[in-house]
């Protein structure tokens, strides 16, 4: 992979801790300039808690524990609060899920966007604005003059979130973490946000770490691809070896359940059953065990690292060999 | 279809907001929420309403059930009007037209047990009561994957999978002919989508209840409906039967959609011809002459401003709203 060649953001064994519990536990993985890694997982997996431990904004009842998370020679994990403040938005960016959540309504997009870039520049007030005009043309917003001047409340979910993420970019971060960037769009407009995110990362080399739960958003914009659950990575890989040959039960159920085009109509979908393990129910051994179809007394007992399985393709499953009998089960 | 019975029939039926003075005086803008909308569901079938958000699909759910008065046109479930139906009418027919939600916390009152919550529309109808009752509310919570015992908890002793469940539990309790799905499984996390999609399945097989499936997810659609309408600012652009209308969509701004709903496969979804829109919905306050597509509408020519072009059936049963396709 080339990410492990030449890094910028490495994840290194991060674990952070709740209550006792490790809701995100031993998670390791590297994004190289100009590349997507999606996080991929079920509500309760830490794939939001990795992200937001990136930017320093874990809420106070969750602690990390033990980990690094280096942007190139700096470990973000180690930053103060107020190094922090210099390092978000100019090093390492954040967009949320819901965009008018994340905006002032009291406040012009214009002046949100040159407050960001002020922040970091010490540049006149025009300046800034001038930039924020550029961003607005960079992320696809016409007639940006008149933009600048609107109130959240009169721009579309599809304009605002344009508006998050040249609040995100105006300070040109080397890395952005994109949270669910378009679960709350409409499907017309979350095209033009994924192309609109493929562009900046062709253009400025920008690292993508994607949180999201959809498989079709994985499959649109992904390099490569760790799969979460309760906590863990189940399996890491390429994007194209993690969808053709799933090395994880978990991996391999979640694609089938998703309805595909050749499907016949009305058949039953494959299922996992029951539900996620909360986190005062997580066992010793490997956490999917519950619900695995493969799961023996070793998985009870014993938690599985992650497996070479070639190339880059890693996967925490004692039982790799039998993932023949899971397509079965899906089938 | 004619020989089948419909447990709804929509004729030409027009939602409009606004319009009239406001606190102080000045009339705000007419929002046309629906404007001219036929539509039948038959005994068993699974329609689904495909369509973004502000397209009014929400608006028609809700008139369905009689919670919005149209301006105009019928509203027929099993036979009975609910357009102008006065309070003791409503009641009656809305027995037999339920209606669940995307997001089931919302839905379930967090200090009733879920035996109550199932049990209160069976008690409001006078159906059953003391052990009868009980014994009601354990079978429907049989019917929908659940355990007689879990009538004792509460919601948030359950997840967000098992609450839809419990749900669906209190719609199917007065036995409607009709249930309206509005993005059922939209809030939930992918294994469990699958759950629900398979229950809401068997129990049409078992019951046969009719859907209208209300989802922007076209993977779900497809799965799941005999039929598909798309609606784009308040009308209906495409109407087909699934088969026809996956193999062959034909309205341009059916093609939008479905080349914009990811694949969950990355050789398939990027090789796909990619049919971008530009721009964004319209506001319904104000809609675009003619075709109200046409601002968006990379086929769209001269004509299309000007003419409104009706839903016209080709030749493979598909009924089209379009000059061009």
């Amino acid at each position: 992979m080339d990410a492990a060649a030449n890094p910028l953001l490495t994840v290194d064994r991060l674990t952070i801790d709740i209550g006792g519990a490790n809701v995100v536990d031993d998670i390791s993985f590297t994004v190289a300039p100009g590349k997507v890694m999606a996080l991929v997982g079920e509500s309760g997996c830490g794939k939001s808690l990795t992200s937001y431990a990136m930017l320093g904004l874990l809420p106070p009842a969750a602690r990390r524990t033990a980990g690094r998370i280096m942007l190139e020679n700096t470990d973000l994990a180690a930053l103060s609060e107020r190094q922090f403040r210099k390092a978000r938005g100019k090093d390492i960016s954040i967009i949320f899920q819901e965009p008018s959540a994340s905006l002032d309504p009291l406040t012009t997009v214009g002046s949100q966007i040159a407050e960001a870039y002020r922040a970091h520049h010490g540049v006149s007030k025009a300046e800034a604005y001038e930039k924020a005009r550029q961003m607005l043309v960079d992320v696809g917003i016409p007639d940006p003059t008149r933009r600048l001047d609107q109130y959240p409340f009169e721009l579309s979910g599809g304009m605002c979130q344009r508006i998050m993420i040249s609040i995100a970019l105006i300070c040109g971060p080397r890395v952005l973490v994109a949270d669910e960037p378009t679960t709350a769009l409409d499907v017309t407009i979350q095209a033009q946000i994924l192309d609109l995110m493929k562009k900046l990362v062709a253009d400025r080399g920008t690292a993508i770490v994607l949180i999201t739960h959809d498989m079709g958003v994985v499959a649109d914009i992904a390099d490569d691809v760790a799969v979460m659950y309760a906590g863990r990575i189940a399996e890491i890989a390429p994007v194209h070896d993690l969808f053709r040959q799933p090395k994880h039960p978990y991996t391999a159920l979640l694609l089938a359940s998703v309805p595909k085009l050749d499907d016949a109509p009305k058949a039953d979908l494959a299922t996992i059953e029951g539900t996620v393990p909360t986190p005062n129910e997580f066992g010793v051994g490997c956490r999917f065990t519950e619900r695995c179809p493969l799961a023996t007394g070793k998985c009870r007992t014993e938690q599985p690292p992650l497996f070479d399985c070639g190339g880059s393709h890693r996967s925490a499953c004692w039982h790799i060999d039998r993932m023949a009998e899971i397509r079965e089960v899906a089938a | 279809m004619s020989e089948r019975q419909n447990v709804l029939e929509i004729r030409d039926v027009a939602v409009h907001f606004g319009g009239r003075g406001g606190l102080l005086g000045k009339a705000g803008p007419v929002i046309k929420a629906v404007n001219g909308v036929d539509l039948n569901i038959a005994r068993g079938e699974t329609v689904a309403l495909v369509g973004e958000s502000g397209c009014g699909k929400s608006t028609l759910s809700n008139t369905i059930v009689g919670l919005q008065a149209p301006i105009s046109g019928s509203v027929r479930i099993s036979g009975d009007e609910v357009v102008g139906a006065n309070r003791r009418q409503l009641n009656d027919i809305r027995r037999k037209v339920q209606m669940i939600f995307q997001d089931p916390a919302l839905s379930l009152d967090p200090r009733s047990t879920v035996g109550a919550t199932i049990g209160e529309p069976l008690i409001v109808r006078g159906v059953a009561k003391g052990k009868a009752l009980k014994e009601r509310v354990a079978t429907l919570l049989q019917q929908v994957g659940l355990r007689p015992e879990h009538a004792d908890r509460y919601p948030h002793q359950f997840s967000g999978g098992q609450r839809q469940r419990v749900v669906i539990a209190r719609a199917l309790a007065l036995e409607p002919d009709l249930l309206i799905c509005d993005e059922p499984v939209s809030a939930l996390d992918v294994s469990v989508r699958a759950q629900i999609l398979n229950l809401l399945v068997a129990l049409q097989k078992r019951t046969g209840v009719s859907y209208l499936f209300v989802s922007h997810d076209l993977g779900v659609v497809r799965h799941i409906c005999d039929r598909v309408a798309v609606m784009y600012l308040g009308r209906f652009v495409e109407m087909a039967d699934r088969d026809t209308f996956f193999a062959n969509p034909k309205h341009p701004y059916t093609k939008a959609l479905m080349s914009a709903v990811p694949e969950a496969d990355p050789e398939v979804q990027r090789a796909k011809q990619r049919f971008i829109l530009s721009g964004e919905l319209p506001s319904p306050s104000n809609i675009p002459s003619g075709c109200a597509f046409h601002t968006r509408c990379p086929l769209a020519t001269e004509i299309c401003s000007r003419e409104r072009p009706e839903l016209t059936p080709r030749a493979d049963g598909a009924r089209v709203a379009c000059h061009h396709a």
